[in-house]
């Protein structure tokens, strides 16, 4: 018996061989393509914020924020029915029109119909297979970015984005330009700049990135040499490399100004199975971008241990987040033993004057360890790296139970959400790591993955087989898309798998 | 790199030595650190040397791949057929030599030194999943002596001691000890860009030392029909964990220390022997950081194994065999509760037909039970025909079951966890061969294959700070083995292998990490064996995916090596090998560990 599964099985290993040889892809269908056509502009629609498809046994029209002029008029037509409604003063709008089955199958599209400023935009919409269409959006081509990569940022040369990638085990900064389509994970214009080990053997292990207000240069966190490098993106070359006094392991870092802020984590010893990490108290220092180097100028003892990101809210006011300290004693689940924290902090706007300190303080407790947070709204948003939930919180709040948690469906026991990101239509983008996806928060509704995102957007096909690649980082790119660039415009670093996968929306949403 | 230049250098060469051997005889090669085939013993009538390192012997092997974490005598992986980890199967002399708690061999164990036969059977059937390498010391007629003391580059030096005498007729023992240690620093370009341009930017590859020590002890008794022999083996080891090229570990060390031990008894008639052996063992294992002796990571074992086997003629006058074995196992952690029990029963029976072609049967079937992991067949249906005496044709289909280890099932909290819902995963395997040996003048063998790995055991996240081991989907693996040996002359010889290996892991359609898709191992030999020789020896590996999503890869590498032997008496011979001639300092091996550039090896051997 095991003979002839095994002539099955060689059989199907070299058909797929040969089909994959045969047909290399992609056919004629937009919706399978890297690049699609152009969107027509209209001042009545925002065509990349609105979508049509189908919902069960209804037909359903939604504009996200600023899809269309305030209190337009909205109409949606399918065949001889049609529904209408007013947009919010933001410039949303929903509409559902119940259809037969067998009218779901034979109508491909719709009419939407927007009135307002005495104008009138009629516009064809397919009707979207919603999960299909969903299942489009991770771009075939990935790039491979090497060995464990952390951070990701987007950079621009003459209009052209770059993402600025550090691969932390493989000491490497990868510099891709983002206009083009990746073949067999690379692309020839791909930059990298190694980072040796030092005298003492010491790996580089670049974490994180920030871009300078400039744009040319990025400042990378080199964890493993306690430093932190200067490097022109487009020139590959690192500048200068700066350390702050007895401050060790920088993680996250950001630009205010010609300021530089860094979180040092000041590890002590690695944890094992028998006792946790060792952390001494978390330290932010801050350096001056003076031309070609960084300058030390301070540091700044926080109050809670493990800082892990430096952030910017929406007022442009700087904050890290502290993770704790993480325990992996328990073989069930992991817990901290030193609880987590926001903290505003103080930045000098003057070089040389005035000393950095803790405006305000939000005790996270032991339960919920923050990723990187967005600030939208006067809300701060974060995912939980050891738990299910969704953070929505005040940033005047004290404490975490002033917030608000959102718990996450996960079919996976260990989930974490380490990255939150503003995106189009007032959506929060938060990456799912162990499942693979992106959970989309509408910020106007403070609802979880609403219509037409009901499972989130799924990234890869193999998370349900256990094998999940971890996303950890998201990018979306300056414009708008099928207006300025008929690319992907969103982009998804995926730290297992040590790949950037781009993200096109315009797979599910415009006409 | 290409694997073209390779190939076509082997196929030319081949041509050239094949035109060069028309009408001539030659004798067998002696060279000692190559194999002619696979599944046939490696004949010697001494026992073997290798020049700088053990794994010279193995390289010589299709279908093998050998991972060195960077160095002489760091810990070495083995796959076979692109399968590696506990699904090799070690018997020394009988003893198991696998790890009872992780399933894995360090190849760097292996007392290659006092060997005498090799013996690598691929595939499920013979004990493991990927294969089963067996090695045997010389049988003892007279009193003998063998030392050889060794120096070279990294500060690398070797000494070992063979001895073996015969009490009277019915005792005999067998000694030896080998020592063998390194500096291990060695300087390696972290790019290929750097290596040709700036040699300022190497970086010096440290805490790389190893220290190593083996010894083993086997006497032998025979009384009338009785045989019985005690065999005890024992092994340390100590050394640093360098981590991979750019991110170096620089403070972690780790070392591994068993003791081993199996005692047999054999009662033999004319057609019927009953064996019963009993192996057992203990282990100590600790990693710690330089310099922080309360990170100390410890763990030790103990397992014990009992065997019964009944072999015998049952038509003597056809050469035909059985042998029914009945086996018992123990393993327990001595610093907690857990312990497994096992216990298996093999039949393995041979035909020989002799008309109208010589036609081998082999059938064997059999299973295991261990109490975590329920029942674990295994079959082999193998067909072997030797129509004349130079050509034979054979066809192989197997079928095992591996039990997950201690550790994949129990590992406790941490960054690597067992996972105590893993199922046993199984291998089929389907060989066809043919081989055509010209005997003392050349040797083509060409095998196929195609083996699925169902339920495969492999290592990912569990979450984002923890990886444990799944059972996956499987995987599919094909692959394409040649084996050529070319004597035209006593003092010219070529030996090559090449092999094609195709995995997929069907869970991310993406072959396996560390399996290269192209091969080749190419040794050259110059000069009588008896006399001054020379052997030049290529490997060629081509890019391997680094990862099980196929992202990350290890580029393709060439090593060229020359090993020189120069008789100074009849009891005395000195060897000389140059690993890396063109000091190629940017290969990696598996995980991106980089292997050392150009080093020099110098043994003097000794014999009574």
């Amino acid at each position: 018996m095991s003979g002839l599964r095994n002539i099955l099985n060689l059989t199907m290993l070299f058909t797929g061989i040969l089909f994959q040889t045969a047909c290399p892809g992609d056919n004629d269908d937009p919706d399978l393509s890297y690049f699609y056509p152009p969107l027509k502009e209209h001042p009545l629609c925002r065509h990349e914020l609105t979508v049509v498809g189908q919902d069960g046994h209804a037909v359903k029209a939604r504009g996200f924020t600023g899809s269309v002029p305030a209190n337009a008029h909205i109409k949606l037509q399918v065949h001889t029915k049609e529904v209408q409604t007013i947009a919010t003063k933001n410039g949303r709008f929903e509409l559902t029109l119940p259809v037969t089955q067998a009218e779901l199958k034979s109508i491909q599209t719709a009419n939407l119909i927007v009135a307002a400023e005495k104008k009138i935009l009629e516009t064809k919409y397919r009707i979207r297979r919603i999960d299909d269409s969903l299942r489009q959006i991770p771009q075939k081509n990935p790039l491979n970015t090497g060995s464990v990569p952390n951070d990701l940022v987007i950079a621009y040369q003459q209009e052209r984005p770059f993402a600025i990638i550090p691969a932390s085990l493989a000491g490497e900064l990868h510099v891709f330009p983002l206009d083009k389509e990746p073949k067999n994970g690379l692309l020839l214009e791909t930059k990298t700049l190694h980072f040796f080990p030092d005298e003492t053997n010491a790996p580089a292990n670049p974490f994180s990135v920030a871009l300078d207000h400039a744009g040319k240069r990025v400042a990378v966190s080199l964890h493993g040499q306690h430093q932190i490098a200067l490097v022109d993106i487009f020139k590959q070359k690192i500048l200068s490399v700066t350390k702050a006094e007895n401050a060790k392991h920088p993680q996250g870092l950001a630009f205010f100004g010609s300021n530089l802020l860094v979180a040092f984590t000041n590890l002590i010893e690695s944890g094992t199975r028998h006792k946790p990490a060792q952390f001494g108290p978390g330290l932010l220092a801050r350096f001056v971008q003076v031309g070609d180097r960084l300058q030390w100028m301070e540091t700044l003892q926080l109050p809670c241990q493990n800082p892990t990101h430096v952030l910017t809210d929406d007022q442009g006011q700087a904050w890290v987040s502290c993770a704790g300290v993480f325990s992996f004693l328990d073989i069930e689940k992991i817990s901290l033993t030193h609880p987590a924290a926001f903290l505003k902090i103080h930045v000098p706007e003057i070089y040389g004057i005035g000393k950095l300190k803790v405006e305000h303080m939000i005790d996270l407790g032991i339960q919920f360890s923050p990723g990187s947070a967005a600030f939208v709204q006067d809300t701060i948003v974060a995912g939980n790296s050891i738990g299910p939930g969704i953070l929505l919180i005040s940033p005047q709040a004290k404490n975490i139970h002033e917030g608000r948690i959102l718990l996450v469906d996960s079919e996976k026991k260990y989930p974490s959400f380490p990255y939150a990101m503003p995106g189009f239509g007032n959506l929060v983008f938060i990456t799912d790591f162990q499942n693979d996806r992106l959970l989309v928060l509408d910020m106007e509704t403070q609802i979880l993955n609403p219509w037409p995102f009901k499972q989130g957007v799924p990234l890869t096909k193999t998370a349900h087989l256990n094998i999940f690649k971890g996303p950890i980082a998201l990018a979306q790119r300056k414009g708008r898309p099928g207006i300025d660039f008929q690319a992907p415009e969103m982009f998804a670093l995926f730290n297992l798998s040590a790949e950037l996968i781009p993200l096109s929306f315009l797979k599910v949403m415009g006409p | 790199m290409s694997a073209w230049p390779t190939m076509k250098m082997v196929f030319i060469l081949s041509l050239f030595f094949a035109f060069a051997a028309q009408g001539k005889k030659s004798v067998p090669d002696e060279n000692p650190f190559l194999t002619r085939v696979k599944r046939v013993r490696v004949k010697k009538e001494e026992p073997p040397l290798s020049i700088a390192q053990h794994i010279d012997i193995l390289q010589q092997l299709p279908g093998i791949t050998l991972n060195q974490q960077g160095g002489p005598l760091t810990p070495v992986d083995v796959k076979i057929r692109g399968l590696s980890g506990a699904r090799l199967s070690v018997d020394l002399e009988g003893i198991n030599l696998v790890d009872p708690i992780n399933g894995l061999i360090d190849i760097n164990d292996l007392p290659f030194f006092v060997s005498h036969n090799m013996q690598l059977a691929s595939g499920p059937g013979d004990g493991g999943l990927s294969g089963k390498l067996s090695l045997q010391f010389p049988s003892l007629k007279k009193s003998f002596a063998i030392s050889r003391i060794g120096f070279g580059s990294l500060k690398t030096g070797r000494a070992e001691l063979i001895a073996g005498d015969r009490f009277d007729k019915n005792y005999d023992f067998l000694f030896a000890t080998q020592g063998t240690t390194t500096a291990g620093n060695f300087l390696f370009s972290p790019t290929s860009i750097v290596a040709d341009t700036d040699s300022s930017l190497l970086i010096e590859r440290i805490n790389n030392d190893q220290n190593r020590w083996v010894g083993l002890l086997k006497i032998s008794e025979r009384l009338g029909n009785l045989k019985g022999s005690t065999f005890l083996f024992a092994k340390m080891h100590e050394g640093g964990i360098a981590g991979m090229a750019m991110s170096p570990l620089y403070y972690l060390r780790g070392s591994h220390k068993y003791v081993t031990g199996i005692q047999k008894a054999a009662y033999t008639t004319d057609n019927l022997k009953i064996e019963m052996q009993w192996q057992a063992r203990l282990d100590a294992r600790e990693t710690w950081q330089k310099n922080m002796p309360f990170t100390r990571s410890e763990a030790a074992f103990a397992s014990t194994q009992v065997a019964l086997s009944v072999s015998g003629l049952y038509a003597k006058n056809l050469s035909n065999s059985f042998t029914l074995s009945a086996s018992g196992e123990f393993t327990r952690l001595l610093d907690s509760l857990t312990q497994r029990k096992g216990a298996g029963l093999q039949l393995k029976v041979q035909n020989q037909i002799p008309f109208p072609f010589p036609l081998t049967m082999e059938f064997a079937a059999g299973f295991r039970i261990i109490n975590d992991a329920g029942i674990m067949p295994n079959g082999l249906v193998h067909f072997h025909l030797k129509p004349c005496p130079a050509w034979m044709f054979g066809l192989r289909l197997a079928e095992g079951t591996r039990a997950p280890t201690f550790s994949e099932l129990y590992a406790p909290s941490g960054l690597v966890l067992g996972n105590p819902d893993l199922k046993p995963e199984s291998s089929y395997e389907t060989e066809i061969y043919g081989q055509w040996d010209q005997h003392t003048l050349l040797l083509l063998k060409l095998s196929a294959f195609y083996g699925f790995l169902s339920g495969g055991i492999f290592y990912f996240n569990r979450s984002a700070f923890e990886i444990f081991p799944i059972n996956t989907k499987g995987v599919h693996r094909a692959g394409l083995e040649t084996q050529i040996a070319v004597y035209p002359q006593k003092w010219l010889a070529l030996e090559g292998n090449l092999q094609l290996n195709a995995t997929q892991l069907i869970s991310t359609q993406k072959p396996l990490p560390n399996v290269p898709g192209f091969s080749s191992t190419l040794t050259f030999r110059l000069g009588e064996t008896e006399k001054i020789c020379v052997w030049l020896k290529a490997n060629y590996r081509s890019s391997t995916a680094n990862n099980f999503f196929g992202t990350l890869t290890t580029p393709a590498y060439l090593l060229l090596d020359a090993f020189f032997k120069i008789p100074l008496r009849t009891n005395a011979s000195l060897h000389f090998s140059v690993s890396n001639i063109f000091n190629n300092l940017d290969a990696r091996d598996s995980n991106q560990f980089p292997l050392p550039g150009r080093t020099f090896f110098a043994l003097l051997e000794l014999t009574s």
